[in-house]
């Protein structure tokens, strides 16, 4: 069996020292398993899995697990009832149950329906995701630790947009590769690690980034995405 | 001989027919008066059965009136003392009746309804002939006194019939042919009673005057009859064609109903059944191939992220694929933000100016979308276009979607080209397209769909 490095282990774990508890939502047996095990394997405790919004409901009720993963789409209906569920779960649990959204589609009209009231436990991975063991596991322990996640893929549609223009055309490379890092819902610190630079370089570019997009500067990571991400979003092309 | 040639003979030999038989008339001392209105009964039935003979060609009840006409002149030359004019004369003197009894009876579809009005109408041509004909040998009154008895009683009974058995609808096409009974029995009644010459010479010459001017209301009222049949008979076209053409748009819109609910259906089968599979087969190779990579030489492990990389560029296929045939934000989340993603994937910057808040109904939403998305796809391709912009507004009961780029124009509709599929597509479900490109000034596309398909508001409304 495939296993974690143990340092990584280490961080499938509360600071109460015991294994962060996981539940799993997806209608397709094959992927419910496929994520157990990557998560098996990576230290979380899968306190269970469920192929529909109402089972899951009960489970996120009795066990309170740390994040629920969710596929987008299940029965009965097949539509959104995954996003549903979603708001359900932090309505009556609040951000003490981390959510990450599981789904095929590449679009950041659904990432910013699950956003749509803070981004703080949130996630939207696209399922393929999962099959990034370190990524995906990394990506579920941050939500259990209250931060952000969105699929680089979505960020990557949002900053391609040729409708971008403006203040973002002023950014330079480097500076872009920051935003969308940070979009992704990465810390300043993930950030450094990525770009081989080191966190005081990062915290330069962000201060550039926000002063050139005209955004106000917050010291949450999870803020941040969301002020990025609506900048993303509704940054229109030259009047 | 054309229809067309055949009718202006008759017309020009009735005529002369006419003539004749007054010519007749006139040299066996008969007054002018009579003369004109006996002319002129035979002219009436001639013309009216030839125009409206030329109007319905197939219809043989014009034939009947025509017949009707020629054979009015026919009893007239019985007063020549040519032999075997005067014979013939007299055994065809009733053919004007015959005719007249079929005109009455066919009238107004040309064909006899039933067996009986048929038997009725043949019996009477074959009862009055041969009544004439023992006239001619016998010069016994009482047999065609009988025969014409018989005959008007038959037509008392039958006209009422039908018209007793008629819909109200065919009950407004029968009332000449009641009025033309009523007054076929009174000609009939008064030529028998003349004939019989129990009158005095007067009272005879105003009573064949009275039969003669029943006779002349007779074609009038057929010829009236047949303009307000043809009224009729347009207005039912033109309501049941608005019917067809309203049956045949709602068949398109359920067409194109059924179209978008079969590509929902496929993008939703491509979701849950291979897309899903083969996300649990990649992350299953994953987790393989990490396994392995513990345990053995990294090269091992090398082919199997080729296989890896395939199966998550097949993935990434599928996934634009699957995109492509359904836009699920569109269903999901509504029309604003379905739009946001075209305008998103145009390499041609574009802007949203408005877009309806509020969920619309889905095939509206689904065609403003394809027209959207059709619009862009040109822009992109042929505009040469810096800027795009699309504006979705609610006016009236209507969504009206405006898409317009700053390029070089000139864009047109072809027939199959997707424009007119466009164009097909909003019409089917009660919209308007209109395409403005005029060369170097860009492209205006406007397209209106009322937000109830199943009733397209009014043209005038707002």
């Amino acid at each position: 069996m495939w296993t974690m490095h143990p340092n990584a282990r280490h961080d499938a774990m509360t600071e109460a020292g015991r294994p962060l508890r996981v539940v799993v939502a997806d209608d397709s047996v094959l992927i419910r398993q496929g994520v157990t095990r990557v998560l098996s394997a990576g230290g979380f405790d899968v306190v269970g899995d469920v192929g529909t919004a109402e089972e899951l409901l009960t489970l996120v009720a009795g066990h309170r697990p740390d994040v629920a993963i969710i596929d987008i789409r299940m029965p009965p209906e097949q539509s959104d009832e995954g996003l549903r569920a979603a708001r359900t779960i932090r309505a009556m649990a609040g951000p003490r149950v981390g959510v990450l959204m599981l789904s095929q589609y590449v679009e950041p009209a659904f990432a910013m329906t699950l956003l749509a009231d803070g981004a703080e436990g949130l996630g939207y991975l696209l399922k393929d995701r999962v099959g990034d063991l370190d990524d995906f596991l990394d990506a579920v322990r941050r939500i259990a630790h209250g931060g952000s996640v969105i699929d680089p893929e979505v960020v990557t549609r949002l900053v391609n947009r040729v409708q971008l223009a403006g203040p973002i055309d002023e950014l330079t490379e480097r500076e872009r590769d920051v935003l969308s890092l940070i979009a992704e819902g990465r810390s300043n610190a993930a950030i450094a690690g990525r770009l081989f630079v080191t966190e005081k370089t990062v915290e330069a570019h962000t201060a550039n980034i926000f002063a050139k997009l005209g955004l106000l500067p917050t010291p949450d990571d999870h803020r941040r995405v969301l002020a990025v991400l609506a900048y993303l979003r509704t940054a229109g092309p030259p009047a | 001989m054309s229809g067309r040639h055949l009718r202006w003979a008759i017309g020009a030999g009735g005529l002369v027919l006419g003539l004749g038989a007054e010519w007749v008339q006139a040299n066996a001392g008969i007054g002018g008066e009579r003369i004109l209105i006996d002319f002129l009964v035979g002219q009436a039935y001639l013309l009216g059965g030839l125009f409206t003979w030329s109007r319905e060609p197939a219809n043989r009840t014009w034939r009947c009136m025509t017949a009707a006409g020629a054979g009015w002149y026919v009893g007239t030359f019985a007063a020549l003392p040519i032999s075997p004019i005067r014979e013939a004369a007299v055994v065809l003197a009733d053919l004007d009746a015959i005719f007249l009894i079929a005109l009455v009876l066919v009238y107004p579809s040309g064909r006899f309804t039933s067996g009986l009005d048929r038997r009725v109408a043949i019996g009477a041509a074959i009862g009055l002939t041969a009544s004439n004909v023992v006239l001619l040998l016998t010069d016994l009154p009482a047999i065609p006194l009988v025969v014409g008895l018989t005959v008007t009683a038959a037509m008392g009974v039958l006209v009422p019939r039908r018209w007793l058995r008629a819909s109200p609808v065919q009950r407004r096409g029968l009332g000449p042919a009641l009025v033309a009974t009523g007054l076929t029995l009174l000609a009939i009644a008064i030529a028998i009673g003349t004939r019989l010459g129990r009158v005095t010479p007067e009272v005879e010459s105003t009573l064949l005057a009275a039969r003669d001017l029943a006779l002349l209301g007779i074609p009038l009222g057929f010829v009236v009859g047949y303009f307000q049949l043809a009224a009729d008979r347009y207005r039912r076209l033109v309501a049941t064609q608005r019917a067809t053409e309203e049956e045949l748009r709602r068949s398109q819109a359920r067409i194109v109903h059924a179209g978008d609910a079969a590509r929902r259906r496929l993008e939703r089968d491509l979701h849950d059944g291979a897309q899903q599979r083969l996300v649990a087969a990649l992350i299953g190779l994953r987790v393989t191939r990490a396994e392995m990579a513990e345990r053995s030489d990294p090269a091992q492990v090398a082919p199997l992220d080729t296989t890896i990389a395939e199966l998550a560029t097949s993935l990434a296929e599928l996934r634009e694929l699957a995109q492509g045939i359904h836009p699920v934000v569109l269903t999901e989340i509504g029309l604003g933000a379905a739009l946001a993603t075209l305008a998103d994937r145009s390499p041609v910057p574009t802007t949203i100016a408005r877009a309806p808040e509020r969920r619309l109904d889905p095939t509206v939403e689904a065609t403003a979308y394809y027209v959207v998305a059709e619009a862009l796809t040109n822009v992109a391709k042929y505009a040469a276009a810096t800027a795009a912009a699309v504006d979705a507004s609610i006016d009236h009961g209507r969504l009206r979607i405006v898409v317009r780029d700053d390029g070089v124009g000139g864009a047109a509709s072809r027939p199959g080209g997707g424009l007119a599929g466009l164009a097909d597509r909003v019409r089917a479900v009660g919209g308007t397209l209109l395409v403005d490109s005029p060369r170097g000034s860009g492209t205006h596309i406007t397209a209106t769909i009322p937000l109830d398909p199943d009733q397209p508001p009014d043209e005038d409304a707002g």
